[in-house]
C-alpha cells in the first residue's frame, strides 16, 4: 500500500511544485512589467523633497495633487491635449473610411482588373521612397505646419486594409444576391448590408487606427511649427528633452507663463506622462479583447 | 458554388469570348466599386508612388524650388560620398549591432513567455498578468522612454536609488554609451513581449489535447510535455515568425532611437534613422540622405535574402 502511495504521489506533487514555480515566474515577470506605470503614478503624486531624496519606490510618499491642479490650467496643455482628441477622431474616421473604400471593392471576386489592383497596393508594403521624399512631398503639397501632415500621409495602413479585406471576403455572396433581388442598389448593398455586418472589423480597426494617431508625434515633430497646433505628446517629448537637459523652468517648453505658478518643469513631466497614459489604460479593460482579435488576425494573415 | 455564379451571372453577364467589350461590360456593371475605389487608389498613387519617384533627387543637386523635375543632375556624387564617409559606416554598423542584438533578446522571449501562460490554469490570475503584459505595447514611445529615462535619473530615479541603497555607485544611464544597446534591447522587451506572445498562445491553444492526454499517459512531465507537445507544435508557428522578423535585424525602432539617445551617446546609439533624419530633415541636405536611404536599403535588401536562405536551410534541416 505505501508502495503504491510514493508512486503515485509523488509525480503529482513534482506537478505542484512545477504550478508553482511557473505563477511565481509569471508574477514575477508581470510585476516587473507593471512596475515602471506605478512608478510614476507615485512620483507624480509625491512631494518634491521625497522624490529628490530618491524616497520613492511603489507608492506615493508626501501626498499632493498640485501638479494636477495646474495641469490643465496651462492653457498650452490643455490645447495640446484637445488637438490629439481632434486629431484623433478625424485621422481614425478618414482612415476608417478609406480603409472600408478599398476592402470592400477588392472584395468582390468579379471585379475586372481585382489582381493588378491587388499587386499595385501590395508592391508599397515592401518598397516606399523613405522619409525625405515624403517630407518634400508634404511640403510640395502645402500641407507643411497643418494637420493635415499629421493625418494624410498616414491615412491608410495597407496591413489593416488586407484584415478588412479578408473580413469582407468572409460573407456570404449569397446574401449580395438576395438583396439585389430585392431590389438594392449597389450603394444600399454597400452601405445597409456589408458596412453593418462588418461592425466588429471597423470596431478593430478603429481602435488600431485611433491608438496609432493618439500616439503619434513624430510627424507633429517634423511637421508643425505653430505651437498652438501641437498634440500632447510632441509636448511630453519637448518636456522630456527639457528635463533631460536639466531645465527647470516651465517657460522652456511652454512660452512664458504665469499660470504656472511655482511648478517646475520636471513634476510637470511626471504628472503629463499620466495625463497622457490615462485615456489608453481607462479605455483598455473595455476594448481589450478587440486589440486581441486583432492581433489574432494579423498573426493569421502574417 | 452555385450562387456565386448566378451572382456572376447577374452582375458581370457577357460572354468571355466577346473580348474587349465583354471586358468594359465588366466594368461598366462594377462602375460602383470601381468609384469607391477612386480616393484609395489615388492616395496610393500620391502618397507611395510619388515618394517613390522622389528617390530620383538622390541623382540631383536638388532644390526645393526648382523641384524634382528641375533641378540639376549630378550622377552619382552623392553616392560616393556616402560609400566614403566614415560617419554613414558607422551609423550602418550601429544598426545592423542593435538591430541583431534587439532580434537575439527580442525572438525567444515571446515565446518563453508563452510558455508560461500556457501553463496557467484559465482564470482570473491568468486573465490579469496577461492583460498586464500586453499593456506597455499601447502607450506611445513618448511615454515609454520617458518613463525609462525617469526611473533611471541619476538624482531622482528609483533604480540608482536602489544601487546607492546597496552601496554602489549611481550610473548616468542616458548619457553612457555602453548603456545604450541594454537600454534599448531591455525597453523593447517591455513593449513588445507580451503582444507577441498572443500569436504563440493562439498557436498553442490549437494543439491537440489528445497529444498532451498521451503524453500524460506514458508518464511524461510537464517538462517533457513542453518539449515534445507544445514547442513542436508551435514550431511551424516560430519558423513563420522568425522569417517575418529577420528583416528587424536592419531596422530599428527610429522613434525610439531618436528619444533615447543623447549626442554624447551616439557612437553606439547613432542609426542610419536618426542620422539621416538630423542630416536630412534638420540639415536639409535631402539629395545626399536620399542616396544615403538608397544604400542602406540595397545594403539591407542583401542581408535579408541571406539570412533568409539560411534560415530556411536551417529551418528545414534542424528546426525541430
Amino acid at each position: 500500500m505505501v508502495r503504491v502511495r510514493t508512486t503515485s504521489d509523488s509525480p503529482r506533487v513534482r506537478a505542484e511544485a512545477f504550478d508553482w514555480i511557473v505563477r511565481v515566474l509569471v508574477l514575477l515577470i508581470s510585476a516587473a512589467m507593471l512596475y515602471p506605470f506605478l512608478y510614476i503614478l507615485a512620483v507624480s503624486l509625491s512631494a518634491s523633497d521625497e522624490i529628490h531624496g530618491m524616497n520613492i519606490t511603489v507608492y506615493p510618499k508626501g501626498l499632493n495633487f498640485d501638479v494636477y491642479h495646474y495641469i490643465f490650467r496651462l492653457p498650452q496643455i490643455y490645447r495640446a491635449y484637445f488637438n490629439s482628441i481632434l486629431y484623433t477622431t478625424i485621422g481614425t474616421v478618414l482612415s476608417i473610411a478609406m480603409t472600408m473604400l478599398c476592402a470592400y471593392p477588392l472584395s468582390k471576386p468579379w471585379l475586372y482588373g481585382k489582381g493588378s489592383i491587388v499587386m499595385f497596393i501590395v508592391v508599397t508594403m515592401f518598397v516606399s521612397g523613405g522619409t525625405i521624399p515624403m517630407f518634400i512631398l508634404v511640403k510640395m503639397l502645402h500641407m507643411y505646419d497643418s494637420m493635415w501632415a499629421l493625418i494624410v500621409p498616414g491615412l491608410m495602413n495597407t496591413f489593416y486594409m488586407f484584415i478588412a479585406l479578408a473580413f469582407f471576403k468572409g460573407i456570404p455572396l449569397d446574401l449580395e444576391e438576395a438583396s439585389y433581388i430585392d431590389g438594392a442598389g449597389d450603394a444600399n448593398i454597400f452601405t445597409r448590408v456589408f458596412l453593418p455586418l462588418a461592425k466588429p472589423i471597423t470596431a478593430t480597426l478603429s481602435l488600431f487606427y485611433a491608438v496609432g494617431y493618439w500616439n503619434s508625434w513624430f510627424p507633429a515633430a517634423i511637421f508643425l511649427i505653430d505651437k498652438d497646433k501641437y498634440p500632447i505628446q510632441l509636448l511630453l517629448r519637448n518636456m522630456m528633452v527639457g528635463v533631460a537637459k536639466g531645465q527647470l523652468s516651465v517657460s522652456v517648453v511652454l512660452g512664458e507663463t504665469s499660470a504656472a505658478g511655482a511648478i517646475n518643469l520636471q513634476s510637470l513631466n511626471y504628472a503629463l506622462v499620466v495625463a497622457v497614459i490615462l485615456p489608453i489604460i481607462l479605455l483598455y479593460p473595455f476594448v481589450q479583447k478587440y486589440f486581441i482579435k486583432g492581433a489574432m488576425i494579423g498573426s493569421l494573415k502574417g | 458554388m452555385a450562387s456565386t455564379t448566378d451572382v456572376e451571372l447577374t452582375l458581370a453577364s457577357g460572354g468571355r469570348g466577346r473580348g474587349r467589350s465583354a471586358a468594359w461590360k465588366k466594368i461598366k456593371r462594377s462602375r460602383f466599386l470601381y468609384l469607391l475605389l477612386l480616393a484609395p487608389v489615388l492616395w496610393y498613387v500620391v502618397f507611395a508612388y510619388l515618394p517613390m519617384v522622389g528617390v530620383l533627387i538622390a541623382f540631383q543637386d536638388f532644390s526645393l524650388y526648382k523641384g524634382v523635375f528641375h533641378s540639376d543632375w549630378t550622377g552619382f556624387d552623392h553616392f560616393k560620398r556616402a560609400l566614403t564617409d566614415a560617419g554613414f559606416w558607422a551609423v550602418f554598423r550601429n544598426t545592423i549591432i542593435l538591430g541583431t542584438v534587439t532580434f537575439v533578446f527580442g525572438f525567444p522571449a515571446p515565446i518563453l513567455l508563452a510558455l508560461l501562460f500556457n501553463e496557467l490554469r484559465d482564470g482570473l490570475f491568468k486573465k490579469a498578468v496577461q492583460t498586464i503584459s500586453y499593456l506597455p505595447y499601447f502607450v506611445s514611445v513618448v511615454a515609454i522612454v520617458n518613463i525609462a529615462m525617469i526611473m533611471l535619473s541619476p538624482s531622482t530615479g528609483v533604480v540608482n536609488g536602489f544601487l546607492k541603497l546597496i552601496g554602489l555607485h549611481e550610473i548616468y544611464f542616458i548619457i553612457e554609451p555602453g548603456w545604450f544597446r541594454p537600454l534599448y534591447v531591455l525597453i523593447n522587451l517591455w513593449v513588445g513581449t507580451g503582444w507577441t506572445s498572443i500569436i504563440y498562445l493562439a498557436a498553442m491553444s490549437s494543439i491537440d489535447t489528445q497529444l498532451y492526454d498521451a503524453a500524460k499517459v506514458d508518464g511524461a512531465s510537464r517538462l517533457r510535455q513542453i518539449r515534445h507537445v507544445t514547442l513542436p507544435g508551435i514550431a511551424p508557428t516560430i519558423t513563420i515568425l522568425l522569417l517575418i522578423s529577420l528583416p528587424s535585424i536592419v531596422a530599428t525602432n527610429f522613434e525610439m532611437v531618436l528619444l533615447l539617445q543623447q549626442p554624447i551617446t551616439y557612437s553606439t546609439s547613432d542609426v542610419v534613422g536618426t542620422y539621416i533624419y538630423r542630416h536630412g530633415i534638420l540639415n536639409s541636405e535631402f539629395d545626399y540622405t536620399t542616396a544615403a536611404t538608397v544604400i542602406f536599403s540595397i545594403i539591407s535588401l542583401a542581408i535579408i535574402f541571406a539570412s533568409n536562405r539560411i534560415a530556411r536551410k536551417f529551418g528545414e534541416t534542424s528546426l525541430w
